[in-house]
C-alpha cells in the first residue's frame, strides 16, 4: 500500500521542530550542530518524497537536490567544528555562552 | 557537436565567473609554491596541479576549437606551458621573502577582477538592448540585474583586497585568505544570477562557508574565533531553516524554477494547501533575512562585525549583504504575485523593515567601538532598504492572469541604494581602518581630535557619514530620497514617516563619530603610532569624491540601476 | 506681462549671481591661505559683481513695474527656448517624474536677490575690520561664501526638492559661522543648538512636501499652485491634507525664523562673530522661514492663516517683552529679530502680505545695520558686551552713535524712516483682520492687540539700548577709552543706514509721505491664485484709515518718552521697578521658565518610569555630550545660564532620553550569548508564523 504524500511532510515537520528544539535547549555548540544537521535531513525527506510525486519534466530533480544537500551539509559540518575547535583552543569551552567578549 | 558550440557560447556568458575561478587557481597555487620552499608536500602538490591544469587547459582548448571548426593551433600549447612556467617563477623565484606574502596575492586578486570586471563592464552593455538576458544551462540567467550585482561585487573584492593589502593585523595564511574572499565572491556571483532554487543554495553556502572562515581569520584573537563560531553556528541554523523552506515550496510549487514555482503557488493563497505554502515562505524568507542581518535575524551582526577583521567586516557589509538583497528581490518578486500572498510577503518585509530600522538606529546611540556602531548602522540600513522591498509592488494593481507585477522604479531605487551603500560603507570602514590603525583602538574614546592629524581621511570620514545620515548633496541623500520615493508610492507612508524620525535619531551616533574626530584641537590627541599606507588614503578619497559626485549628478548611476531593474 | 523681456541669457546670468559665491568660496577654501591678505578680496568681489547683477534684475523688474510678474525658467511660451537644468538626464524608466532645476522669478525674488548680495557684500566688507587678527580669518570668508551661495540659491529655486537643498544648506552653513570660534565651548553648543532645533521645524517641512508631492506628483512650485487652484475649486474649499501639510511647511519656517517654541536656539546664535549675526540672524537665513511662508501663501488655508498669525504675534510680544530685561548688547537685539520675524509671519498670517514682506526687506537693512553697528560698539570697547558697562560713548563714537541712532528710529517705526512703513502696514493689516477676522472671529483680536503692544515695548528695550549704551557718563575703564572703528567698518554702517531711512520711501517711483502708493505693495501683491502660470493678484485695499497710522505713531514715541523718563532723565527708576513688579520681573529675567517647565513636566516623568521599569542604566553618550558641552558652557551673558543649561538639557534630553528608553531594549537582547540569540530567533519565527496566519 502507498503512503500518502502528507506523512512524508509530516514527517519532515517534525524533524524540523525537534532539530529546532535541540539547536535551542543544548548548552552545546556540537548539538547545535546535531540539531541544524537534523532540520536539513528534513528538508532532505520533502525534496524526495515531492520529487517522487509530482513526476513531470525531471522526475528526480528533487532527488539530485538532496545529494547536493548532503555534500553541502558535510562541508558545512566540517567548516563548523573546524571554527568550534578553534574556540575550544581559545575560551576551553564548548558552550555556547562561553565566549561572551563581544557584547551589547 | 552542435551541442556542444551551444555550450562554448554559452560560456561567454559567465565569463566573469570563469575569470574569477581562475584567479582563485591561481591564488591556490601561488600559494603552494611560496610554501613549497619551506615544505616538500606542498611544491609537490603545486607541481602536480599545474600540471593537470595545463595539460587540461591545453585538451580543452583544442577541443573547443575543433568544434567551433577552426584548425587546431598548437600556439595554444605552447601559451599554456609558458603560464605554467610564470606562475613557478613569480610563485617561486620572484618577491622573495614574508613581507611579499602579504601583497602577492593580493596582486593576482587585483588582476584577476579586473579582468573580470572588464568583462562585466562588457556583458552589460551587451545587455543594454535587450535587459532580460540568457539562461546559461537552464540554471543561471545572466541578465543585466545579476550583471549590476557581479559589479558591485567585483567591486568590494577589489576594495576589500586593497584595504587587505594595507590590514597589519592579519598576520599568516593569506594565500588561504585570498582564497576564501575569492571563492565568497565567487559564490556571490553564482548567487545573484540565478532563479533556480539548487544554484542559489549553492551559492548561498559558498558564500557563506568563506565569510565563516573569513570572519575567524585573526586566529591570535579570541574575538575573532568569538565572532566565526557565532557566525557559523547562526548561519547554520538559518540556513537550515531557508532550506526547509525551500523544500517546501519546491514541493507544493512543482518545480526548481523559480518562475515556474511563482505560477503555481499565485492562485494558492485560498487553498488547502496554504499552511504549508505560507511556512515555506516565511522559513525562505527568514533563512534569507538573516544573510542581510533584517531584525529579527540579526543578532549575529553586531558580534561577527567586532569581533571579525575588518576588511572581511567590509566585505560582510557590503557584498554579502548586496547578495541577500538581491535574492530577497527576485523571492520576493516571484513569492509576492499572487493574489493573496501579495499583501502577506509585502506586510512581512514592511514589519521587518520597521523593527530593523528602529532597532539598528537605537541600539547604535550608545555604542562606543566604531565597529559596531557601524554594524548597527548596517541593520538600520536594512530596514530602509526593506522599506522599498514591501514596496515592490508599487501601487499593487494586477496585471495579466490577476497576478501583481514589480513596479520597475522600486526595483530601480534598491539598486540605487544598493550601489549608494557600498560606496559609502566600503570608504566609512576602510577610514575606520585606517583612523584605527593610527589611533591603535577601534573604541571612539581614544579618537578624540584625531581628525586634525589625520585630516585627509577623517575629512572623508565625514563625507560618508553625512552620506549614511542622508544629507545632501550626497549619493546616501539621493538614494534616502529615492526609497521615500518608493514606500509612499507603495502606500507604505507609515514606514517612510518612520524612516524620517529614524533618519533624525541617526544623526545623533553619526555625528558623535565627527564630533570625536575634531572636536578637541590637535595638540590634545593621543599620538599617532602608525601611518598606514598611502594607497589606503588614495582610495577612500576616490571613494568619497565618487559619494559627492554621485550625490550631485545621480543620474549616471540610476540609469544603470534603472536599466537593471528593468530586468527584473 | 511681457516675458519676452527675460530671455535664457538673463536667466544663465541669474544663475551667476549664486556661482560667483560659490566660485569664491572652492578658492577660498582651497587656496585661500596663500593669497595675499589670506584672500579676503575674493569672495568680497565676488559679492560685489553679484551685487551689481542683482540691482541690474531689480531694476529691470521695476522698469516692468507690473505684481504679476511671475516668470519660470522652464515653463517658457512657444517659441522661446527658457532655462531648465534636468537633474535626471537619459532614459528615466517607465517615466519617473523628471526632476528640473529652474529658476522662478518674480518681484520678490528681485527683491530678495538685492537685499541677500547687499547685506552680504556689506557685511564681506566689514568682516574684513571685525575680523582682523583671527586666526581662521581666510576660512571666515570662505563660510560666509558659502552661505550666500545657499541662500541665493534658496531664493531662486522653483523646484522644492533644490529648495529643500538649499534650505539645509543654509542651515549647515549656519552651524559652520555660528561655531566659528569652537574653542569656545558655548560657542560650540550654540551652534549645535541652532542645527538640532532648525532640523526639527526642518523634519516637518519635509512631511509637508511630502505630502504635497503624493498628492500633485509634482515638486515644480507654479504646477503645484496651479492643481492647487484646481483641488480647492479656486481655493475655496479647503481639504484637510492642505491644511495639514501647509502648517508642516510652516514648521520649517517656525525652526529658522525662530518662532516660539522653536526661537531658543537663536538668543545663544549671538555666540559667533557679530557680522554673523548681522548676515545670518537679522537680514536672511533668519528670512528664509518668512520667505518660505511667503512663496507658498497660496498654500495656506484660512484656518492655517490664523495659527501663522497667532504664533507669529505671541512670538512678537514674549520675545518683545524678554528683551526689555536682557543686559547683553547683542542679546537685546537678537530678542527683538525674534520679535519683528514674529511681526512679519503675523502679518502674512493676517493677510498683509506686501506689509509682510516689505517688514522683511526693511528690518534686512536696520537690522543688519543695527548689529554692524553693534560690533563698532563692541570692538570699539575691546569686547565688552555688557552695556551695564558702558556710557558716554556718543563724543568717542559719533558715526556709530548717529547710524545706531538712526537704524534705531527705523526699528521703531517712526514716521519717514522706512520701517515705519512697513510696521505701520503690518498694524493696519492686523487692525484689519481683527475687523473683519475670519474663522473664530474673536482669536483674531489677539494679533492686532499683541503686536500694537510689542510695538510700544520695541520702542522701549531699543531706546533703553541707546541711552545705555551712548549717553550718561562712562561707567567702566573700556568706556573711558573707547574710540571709533576703522572705515571699512563705519562706511557699512552708512550705507545700511541710509537704506533704513529711505528704502521703502514713497518718493522713490511715486508714492507720498503718508504712505499711499508705495512702491513696495505695488510690485508685491497678495497672490490670488496661479492661472496658466501666470500669477493674478489681489487689488490691495490702500485705504488703511487714520487709527492704525496714529496708534502705531502713539505707542511709538509712548515707547520712546518712558525710555527717556526710566534711563536718561532718571524721574523713574529702573530698579525700584524691577523691585515692585516683584515676581513678574523675575519671571521675565528667566524667560518665563519656559525651560523649567519643560524639564519638569516632560523630562522628569519620562525618567522616573524608565527606572522603575528597568534595571541600572549606563551613561549614554548623548547624555555626555550634552553634560560635557552644558558643563564647559561659558554664558555670554548672565540670564541665561538657566535657559542654556535647561533648554539645552530639555529638548535634547526629553528626545535623548525617550529615545534610551527604547535604545536600552537593544541592549536587553544582544546580551553576547550565542544560545540566546538562537532563542530569541526561535521565538520571532513561531511568533511570525502564528502571526502570518491568523492576522495578516
Amino acid at each position: 500500500m502507498t503512503v500518502p504524500l502528507v506523512w512524508y511532510v509530516f514527517l519532515a515537520l517534525i524533524l524540523f521542530t525537534i532539530g529546532l528544539v535541540v539547536i535551542v535547549s543544548r548548552h552545546n555548540l556540537i548539538y547545535t550542530l546535531m540539531g541544524v544537521e537534523l532540520i536539513l535531513n528534513g528538508a532532505n525527506i520533502n525534496f524526495i518524497a515531492f520529487a517522487r510525486a509530482l513526476g513531470g519534466k525531471y522526475p528526480i530533480a528533487g532527488n539530485i537536490f538532496s545529494i547536493f544537500v548532503i555534500v553541502l551539509a558535510a562541508a558545512e559540518a566540517a567548516v563548523a567544528l573546524a571554527i568550534v575547535l578553534h574556540v575550544f583552543g581559545h575560551f576551553g569551552s564548548v558552550r555556547p555562552e562561553d565566549p561572551n567578549m563581544l557584547r551589547e | 557537436m552542435s551541442q556542444l558550440q551551444a555550450y562554448i557560447k554559452d560560456l561567454g556568458w559567465i565569463g566573469p565567473e570563469l575569470v574569477l575561478a581562475a584567479t582563485a587557481l591561481v591564488v591556490l597555487l601561488v600559494e603552494l609554491y611560496r610554501r613549497g620552499r619551506k615544505s616538500g608536500w606542498s611544491l609537490g602538490l603545486a607541481l602536480v596541479i599545474t600540471l593537470a591544469a595545463g595539460f587540461g587547459l591545453s585538451w580543452l582548448g583544442r577541443t573547443f576549437s575543433a568544434a567551433l571548426g577552426r584548425p587546431v593551433d598548437l600556439r595554444l600549447d605552447v601559451a599554456v606551458l609558458g603560464l605554467v612556467y610564470v606562475l613557478v617563477t613569480m610563485g617561486d623565484l620572484w618577491f622573495k621573502g614574508d613581507k611579499w606574502d602579504r601583497l602577492v596575492p593580493g596582486l593576482v586578486v587585483l588582476a584577476g577582477t579586473l579582468l573580470a570586471g572588464y568583462y562585466a563592464v562588457g556583458l552589460m552593455s551587451a545587455l543594454s538592448a535587450d535587459p532580460k538576458g540568457t539562461s546559461v544551462f537552464g540554471l543561471q540567467l545572466v541578465d543585466s540585474y545579476s550583471v549590476y550585482f557581479k559589479l558591485l561585487a567585483l567591486v568590494s573584492l577589489l576594495v576589500v583586497t586593497l584595504f587587505t593589502m594595507n590590514y597589519r593585523d592579519l598576520k599568516r595564511g593569506f594565500g588561504e585568505y585570498y582564497l576564501c574572499l575569492v571563492g565568497a565572491h565567487l559564490g556571490i556571483m553564482f548567487l545573484v544570477s540565478s532563479n533556480h532554487l539548487l544554484l542559489i543554495y549553492l551559492g548561498l553556502e559558498t558564500l557563506s562557508l568563506s565569510s565563516y572562515l573569513l570572519a575567524g581569520f585573526r586566529k591570535e584573537d579570541p574575538r575573532s574565533a568569538e565572532a566565526a563560531v557565532k557566525y557559523v553556528i547562526y548561519g547554520g541554523v538559518a540556513s537550515a531553516i531557508m532550506l526547509f523552506g525551500f523544500s517546501l515550496i519546491f514541493g507544493l510549487g512543482g518545480s526548481l524554477d523559480l518562475v515556474e514555482i511563482g505560477r503555481h503557488l499565485a492562485g494558492t493563497a485560498q487553498g488547502s494547501n496554504r499552511v504549508l505554502v505560507g511556512l515555506g515562505m516565511a522559513c525562505t524568507l527568514g533563512g534569507l533575512s538573516y544573510k542581510i542581518a533584517a531584525v529579527p535575524f540579526h543578532f549575529w551582526c553586531p558580534d561577527v562585525y567586532e569581533g571579525a577583521p575588518t576588511p572581511v567586516t567590509t566585505f560582510l557589509a557590503v557584498a554579502s549583504k548586496a547578495a541577500g538583497f538581491a535574492v530577497i528581490v527576485r523571492i520576493v518578486a516571484v513569492l509576492g504575485q499572487g493574489p493573496g500572498w501579495l499583501e502577506k510577503v509585502t506586510s512581512l518585509m514592511a514589519v521587518a523593515s520597521a523593527l530593523s530600522m528602529t532597532y539598528g538606529n537605537l541600539g547604535a546611540l550608545h555604542q562606543t567601538n566604531v565597529k559596531r556602531l557601524l554594524a548597527y548602522s548596517s541593520i538600520a540600513h536594512v530596514g530602509y532598504i526593506l522599506m522599498a522591498v514591501a514596496a515592490l509592488f508599487g501601487a499593487a494593481t494586477a496585471g495579466e492572469g490577476g497576478t501583481f507585477h514589480v513596479d520597475p522604479r522600486a526595483a530601480e531605487s534598491i539598486l540605487y541604494y544598493l550601489g549608494a551603500y557600498m560606496i559609502m560603507n566600503l570608504g566609512a570602514f576602510g577610514a575606520v581602518i585606517y583612523i584605527a590603525k593610527s589611533a591603535g583602538s577601534e573604541d571612539m574614546d581614544d579618537w578624540w581630535g584625531l581628525g586634525w592629524k589625520l585630516p585627509v581621511v577623517s575629512g572623508v570620514l565625514v563625507i560618508f557619514l553625512l552620506s549614511l545620515t542622508g544629507i545632501p548633496p550626497t549619493v546616501g541623500f539621493y538614494g534616502k530620497w529615492l526609497l521615500f520615493r518608493t514606500a509612499i508610492a507603495g502606500g507604505f507612508l507609515w514606514l517612510a514617516v518612520l524612516a524620517a524620525v529614524n533618519t533624525v535619531f541617526s544623526l545623533f551616533y553619526y555625528f558623535k563619530v565627527a564630533k570625536v574626530l575634531f572636536l578637541k584641537p590637535a595638540e590634545e590627541s593621543r599620538g599617532v603610532t602608525v601611518r598606514p599606507a598611502a594607497v589606503m588614503a588614495v582610495v577612500l578619497v576616490a571613494l568619497g569624491l565618487l559619494t559627492l559626485f554621485f550625490g550631485v549628478l545621480p543620474s549616471a548611476l540610476e540609469s544603470l540601476a534603472g536599466a537593471s531593474a528593468a530586468a527584473l | 506681462m511681457d516675458w519676452h523681456t527675460f530671455t535664457t541669457v538673463d536667466f544663465a546670468w541669474m544663475l551667476a549671481i549664486p556661482a560667483l559665491p560659490l566660485a569664491a568660496f572652492v578658492i577660498q577654501i582651497f587656496f585661500g591661505r596663500w593669497l595675499p591678505r589670506k584672500g579676503d578680496w575674493v569672495p568680497t568681489t565676488a559679492m560685489g559683481f553679484a551685487l551689481v547683477l542683482a540691482v541690474g534684475f531689480f531694476l529691470k523688474a521695476m522698469g516692468i513695474f507690473d505684481p504679476t510678474l511671475y516668470i519660470q525658467s522652464s515653463n517658457p511660451p512657444p517659441g522661446e527656448t527658457g532655462l531648465s537644468l534636468a537633474w535626471l538626464f537619459g532614459n528615466a524608466p517607465s517615466g519617473a517624474p523628471n526632476i528640473v532645476f529652474s529658476v522662478l522669478f518674480d518681484n520678490l525674488t528681485a527683491v530678495m536677490l538685492v537685499v541677500v548680495t547687499g547685506v552680504s557684500f556689506l557685511v564681506h566688507v566689514y568682516s574684513i575690520g571685525y575680523m582682523e587678527g583671527d586666526k581662521r580669518y581666510g576660512r571666515f570668508f570662505a563660510y560666509l561664501a558659502l552661505f550666500s551661495f545657499s541662500m541665493l540659491g534658496l531664493v531662486l529655486s522653483g523646484n522644492l526638492l533644490f529648495l529643500m537643498v538649499f534650505w539645509e544648506l543654509v542651515g549647515l552653513t549656519s552651524y559652520l559661522l555660528i561655531g566659528f570660534w569652537f574653542e569656545k565651548p558655548s560657542a560650540a553648543h550654540a551652534g549645535f543648538k541652532a542645527f538640532i532645533t532648525t532640523r526639527i521645524g526642518d523634519v516637518g517641512m519635509l512631511l509637508g512636501f511630502l505630502i504635497i508631492f503624493k498628492h500633485f506628483q509634482t515638486l515644480d512650485i507654479v504646477t503645484i499652485f496651479q492643481k492647487l487652484g484646481e483641488t480647492t475649486g479656486d481655493f475655496q474649499h479647503w481639504p484637510g491634507w492642505v491644511t495639514a501639510a501647509g502648517l508642516l511647511v510652516f514648521c520649517g519656517a517656525v525652526g529658522k525664523s525662530a518662532q516660539f517654541p522653536l526661537h531658543i536656539w537663536l538668543p545663544d546664535a549671538m555666540e559667533g562673530p557679530t557680522p554673523v549675526s548681522a548676515l545670518i540672524h537679522a537680514a536672511t537665513m533668519v528670512a528664509a522661514g518668512v520667505y518660505l511662508v511667503g512663496r507658498f501663501y497660496l498654500f495656506f488655508s484660512p484656518s492655517a492663516l490664523l495659527v501663522i498669525a497667532m504664533v507669529g504675534s505671541f512670538t512678537a510680544l514674549f520675545a518683545a517683552v524678554i528683551g526689555v530685561c536682557q543686559w547683553d548688547i547683542k542679546r537685546v537685539l537678537a530678542y527683538s529679530t525674534v520679535s519683528q520675524l514674529g511681526y512679519m509671519i503675523a502679518a502674512l498670517g493676517c493677510g498683509a502680505y506686501s506689509a509682510g514682506l516689505m517688514h522683511l526687506m526693511t528690518h534686512a537693512w536696520f537690522k543688519a545695520g543695527l548689529f554692524l553697528q553693534s560690533g563698532s560698539v563692541i570692538i570699539g570697547m575691546h569686547h565688552e558686551q555688557d552695556m551695564r558697562h558702558m556710557g558716554g560713548l556718543r563724543k568717542k563714537m559719533p558715526i556709530t552713535f548717529w547710524t545706531m541712532l538712526i537704524c534705531t528710529l527705523a526699528l521703531c517705526g517712526i514716521p519717514l524712516f522706512a520701517g515705519f512703513y512697513s510696521k505701520d502696514a503690518i498694524i493696519a493689516g492686523a487692525m484689519h483682520a481683527a475687523a473683519h477676522g475670519g474663522p473664530a472671529l474673536w482669536l483674531w483680536y489677539f494679533p492686532a492687540i499683541a503686536l500694537v503692544v510689542a510695538a510700544g515695548l520695541t520702542s522701549f528695550y531699543m531706546f533703553r539700548l541707546i541711552f545705555l549704551t551712548f549717553y550718561g557718563e562712562p561707567r567702566s575703564e573700556h568706556a573711558e577709552h573707547a574710540h571709533e572703528t576703522p572705515w571699512t567698518m563705519t562706511v557699512p554702517l552708512m550705507v545700511l543706514a541710509a537704506l533704513a531711512l529711505f528704502s521703502a520711501s514713497p518718493w522713490i517711483f511715486n508714492g507720498d509721505v503718508l504712505g499711499h502708493h508705495l512702491w513696495f505693495p505695488h510690485v508685491v501683491a497678495h497672490p490670488e491664485k496661479v492661472e496658466a502660470g501666470r500669477l493674478v493678484v489681489e487689488k490691495a485695499a490702500e485705504e488703511h484709515g487714520v487709527l492704525p497710522l496714529v496708534m502705531s505713531i502713539l505707542v511709538a514715541l509712548g515707547g520712546i518718552f518712558l525710555a527717556w523718563a526710566f534711563y536718561y532723565k532718571k524721574w523713574l527708576s529702573a530698579e525700584e521697578w524691577a523691585r515692585k513688579m516683584g515676581w513678574f520681573y523675575k519671571a521675565v529675567y528667566n524667560k518665563f521658565y519656559v525651560d523649567e517647565f519643560v524639564m519638569k513636566f516632560i523630562v522628569r516623568p519620562v525618567v522616573f518610569h524608565w527606572n522603575v521599569a528597568c534595571a541600572a542604566f549606563d551613561k549614554y553618550v548623548i547624555d555626555g555630550i550634552v553634560n560635557a558641552v552644558g558643563r564647559g558652557g561659558v554664558e555670554a551673558s548672565e540670564g541665561s545660564g538657566w535657559f542654556d543649561k535647561y533648554v539645552i538639557d530639555g529638548i535634547v534630553n526629553a528626545v535623548g532620553f525617550t529615545v534610551q528608553v527604547f535604545g536600552g531594549i537593544a541592549r536587553l537582547f544582544q546580551t553576547g550569548f550565542l544560545d540566546q540569540y538562537l532563542a530569541f530567533t526561535a521565538a520571532a519565527i513561531a511568533l511570525g508564523a502564528v502571526l502570518f496566519f491568523f492576522f495578516l
